[in-house]
């Protein structure tokens, strides 16, 4: 058995099915960084365009777009995709979802918060390279301050 | 990953972040004491993870393999043993799904 690893490249997709039956076992895999900066899904080649009107988007309709109640049934299925939905979805997702609750909820009643000064919000997403990189080039820098001690 | 998406729009939009902590202040008085089952009600706070979960998700998706006898995906037939994904970031931010 024979096992091939076939990245598909948007734009670069010349007969990839004549070349899978070739193999016994493909594995088919587009290019992350490819996709979300085509021309085929973007007007902008640089990707950003999409994330930067989130914001803007959620301050209009008062509510997220992932409001469990307010999306259709597609728009949430889209949002599960990632971790998948069913008896083959994401096992763990509950629980990080749960620590995540904690760790935000924890934060937010023990500290006040703001950017830290000289940090630059547009430089920020600028710079994420891509979502597998937890090292950002221009991080994200953050003023807390214990809400219980005026003084820290 | 989720966190750092989370407090960049929370510090990017004040009032959204004025909402959330008095929920969670409304659910949760004391931070020493927190309840599980509380923060699990709390809609804003879900809704806030789910959306910085999306942005700013930490895995290119979950791959499948297509059954023997091959599937039909997007129109196109794919062979039996495929293994298939679509990138999750992609789809998340794609202006035809958002």
């Amino acid at each position: 058995m024979s096992l091939s690893v076939c990245f598909v490249v948007v734009g670069v997709q010349t007969q990839w099915y004549e070349w899978m039956d070739e193999c016994d076992l493909s594995q088919v895999e587009f290019v992350v960084l490819t996709v979300p900066k085509s021309h085929r899904y973007f007007d902008r080649h640089d990707g950003k365009a999409p994330i930067q009107n989130i914001v803007p988007a959620v301050r209009r309709s008062g509510t997220w777009h992932s409001h469990p109640v307010s999306l259709s049934p597609p728009l949430t299925l889209l949002n599960s995709y990632t971790h998948s939905l069913g008896r083959y979805g994401c096992i763990g997702k509950p629980l990080a979802m749960q620590v995540l609750r904690l760790m935000l909820a924890r934060i937010l009643l023990d500290f006040d918060m703001q950017f830290a000064p000289g940090f630059v919000p547009g430089r920020f997403l600028s710079s994420v390279r891509n979502i597998h990189t937890t090292l950002f080039k221009y991080p994200l820098l953050v003023e807390l301050r214990d809400r219980g001690s005026p003084d820290s | 990953m989720v966190l750092t998406f989370a407090f960049f729009y929370l510090l990017s939009d004040p009032l959204l972040l004025s909402l959330l902590r008095s929920e969670i202040q409304t659910a949760v008085p004391d931070s020493a004491h927190i309840d599980d089952a509380a923060l699990v009600s709390l809609p804003l706070l879900t809704q806030v993870l789910e959306e910085s979960l999306r942005l700013g998700t930490p895995l290119s998706g979950l791959p499948r393999v297509v059954p023997l006898g091959g599937s039909v995906i997007d129109d196109e037939m794919i062979p039996g043993g495929t293994v298939v994904s679509v990138p999750a970031y992609a789809q998340e931010v794609s202006e035809d799904n958002w």
